[in-house]
């Protein structure tokens, strides 16, 4: 064992060349089937993560009709209070927002006091939109870290000023970041009170609450709840809408399914290329050592000596290769990680379904060619040229 | 110890047989000193594969140390190969990714024995060549002269009392050569049965025995 062991390696080494030309086709599949698969399971994992932040028990209420206004209070009165947590009402716009020198174009959202707790948002530091602040029309602000990058080039902005269409706000929060989604980035927000949106926009209707139902099993209530109500408000159905984070959820995990199926199912490919690429040198190298296979014969050796060198060579380059793949992948991981700036890690289970993929290959197709070779009597493998 | 009868060994190359062996009868003791000689295409190289077990027989009967060959399976065979014949190729058939002492251990390896008694037999086997010296190197980094005593070493490292050499000095210059004949006269002076398969006339007249053949035929067997 120890003495095939050694000969195996002696025998790679001896063809450098063409032991690393058929490492190269394993070490490209394997590092392209678990790269592509790992950013595939990341990239769903952020999404998937940035949405449940919200919080599974949240429902959204669109109010899609300008002329239709439904207030608060009226939803309010179509809802047992034990079913939600809280409902926050939203109105969004677009404001010019002034720093110094530079105008941006940026929207804004008017929340009250409880928009943090039912949207799941916090602040990493200051306060955030308190009902005092509504009350007064104040101009304070609670902003997001993309905007404070932004604008400040730094998070230490509590107490600092910008300047909204011509008025001075100060910064009293800045939220905890939550990372981007498919929808853009969740930390470009700025939230001023709720009265101070109305009349920075100049609209008086809130188009926009978020219900926060008090658990996930009183969702589906609150949801037909919602719906009976809105049609009774408004008498349309195309008026409004409502949204189920977790449905959400649900169809956002089918398709980074499919993605990362289909990712997967590209990076096999360029697998099953890196084993026919072995098979076609294990070829090449038995039929090339036809001759030493009859000259092992003619002093002694018997089938199962030939084939478990085969064996074990195949073995020892295919998973060497496999090896080299991993640590590729691990490296193009993390420098991934580094330039995308998103958290992520190999998935062990693709890495070792994929080593395990090209050691059976790298096997599979040495061995039957020299399974052929040691069946031949040792005289017609020793012509062999 | 080598008793053939009625050994037929046919090739068909196209429409023509070739009757590479056609009723060979052959009788060696132990001890001998034969050289079977013959112009090429004669059939020797068929008869000598044969004798050494690498070739099977299509017809009649082949006794080797009194075992009937023709009834063994392949493992069989490879077992009566390691130990009762060793090897010497025209070619050298060395394997160039190994030193001169890794081709001398390889016919150790396929056999039950531990590394120290391996490499006691490599040296012993290499000083009886006078390579010791050198069992280091590569067959590329050795003459040919000292690649035939590569393989003679490899040839008796398991101590067969059967030597057969294919042409063992076609691939040499005279002196290397005769070293070569030498080597293997000594080894038939310390008792083993020696075969030389060989088109000289030279290399044949120091045998004490040679077996004529032509057209797959023994035409002559002198003393």
């Amino acid at each position: 064992m120890k003495a095939a062991l050694k000969m195996a390696f002696r025998n790679i080494l001896f063809n450098k060349m063409r032991s690393f030309l058929t490492m190269l086709g394993i070490i490209i599949g394997v590092t392209a089937v678990i790269m592509l698969v790992s950013i595939g399971q990341g990239a769903s994992k952020s999404i998937t993560d940035s949405i449940a932040s919200m919080g599974a028990d949240l429902l959204t209420v669109n109010i899609t009709d300008d002329d239709v206004t439904v207030t608060e209070d009226e939803l309010r009165n179509y809802i047992n209070g034990d079913l939600i947590r809280g409902i926050a009402p939203v109105l969004s716009g677009s404001v010019t927002v002034k720093d110094g020198t530079s105008t941006t174009s940026k929207s804004i959202q008017g929340v009250t006091e409880n928009y943090a707790d039912v949207y799941g948002s916090d602040v990493q530091s200051g306060r955030f939109i308190m009902d005092s602040d509504v009350e007064y029309r104040t101009n304070v602000c609670v902003i997001g870290t993309d905007v404070a990058g932004d604008m400040f080039e730094s998070y230490d902005v509590i107490g600092k000023t910008i300047t909204i269409e011509d008025s001075v706000f100060t910064i009293v929060g800045l939220l905890e970041e939550s990372g981007s989604s498919m929808y853009g980035s969740g930390d470009d927000v700025i939230l001023v009170p709720l009265s101070t949106a109305k009349r920075l926009t100049g609209t008086m209707d809130v188009t926009q609450y978020y219900v926060a139902a008090a658990d996930s099993q009183s969702i589906q209530r609150v949801e037909s709840i919602l719906n009976i109500a809105l049609y009774q408000l408004t008498r349309d159905e195309d008026a409004y809408s409502v949204y189920n984070q977790s449905q959400v959820l649900d169809t956002m995990d089918d398709a980074d399914n499919t993605v990362s199926l289909m990712l997967g199912g590209i990076a096999s490919i360029s697998l099953l290329v890196g084993g026919i690429g072995i098979m076609n040198i294990m070829l090449v190298t038995v039929t090339e050592r036809t001759r030493e296979i009859g000259i092992r014969k003619a002093i002694g050796a018997k089938r199962r000596h030939i084939l478990f060198q085969f064996l074990v060579e195949a073995c020892v380059l295919s998973l060497f290769g496999g090896l080299i793949g991993v640590g590729l992948s691990l490296l193009g991981i993390e420098l991934y990680a580094l330039i995308s700036s998103t958290a992520m890690t190999i998935s062990w289970s693709v890495a070792t379904a994929a080593l395990a993929v090209c050691v059976v290959l790298g096997v599979a197709f040495g061995i039957y060619p020299a399974n052929k070779a040691s069946k031949l009597l040792p005289i017609d493998a020793l012509r062999h040229i | 110890m080598i008793d053939m009868q009625h050994v037929c060994k046919y090739y068909s190359m196209g429409d023509e047989l070739i009757k590479a062996m056609d009723d060979v009868n052959i009788s060696i003791k132990e001890h001998e000193y034969v050289a079977i000689v013959g112009p090429s295409g004669s059939g020797k190289s068929t008869l000598m594969h044969t004798i050494g077990c690498l070739d099977m027989a299509d017809k009649g009967q082949y006794f080797l140390d009194g075992m009937d060959v023709t009834l063994c399976t392949g493992g069989e065979l490879a077992n009566i190969r390691s130990k009762k014949i060793g090897f010497v190729f025209q070619q050298f058939y060395l394997l160039p990714q190994m030193t001169a002492f890794e081709n001398v251990e390889m016919p150790l390896l396929y056999q039950h024995m531990n590394s120290r008694e391996r490499k006691r037999r490599v040296i012993e086997a290499l000083k009886c060549v006078g390579l010791e010296e050198r069992m280091h190197h590569r067959p590329d980094q050795l003459s040919g002269g000292q690649q035939q005593r590569v393989a003679i070493a490899r040839a008796l490292v398991l101590r067969p009392p059967v030597i057969l050499a294919d042409e063992p000095t076609g691939n040499l210059d005279s002196r290397s050569g005769e070293e070569i004949m030498e080597l293997l006269e000594g080894l038939h002076e310390q008792g083993s049965t020696v075969l030389i398969i060989t088109h000289s006339e030279q290399i044949a007249e120091r045998a004490d025995r040679r077996l004529r053949v032509s057209d797959g035929r023994v035409t002559e067997d002198a003393v």
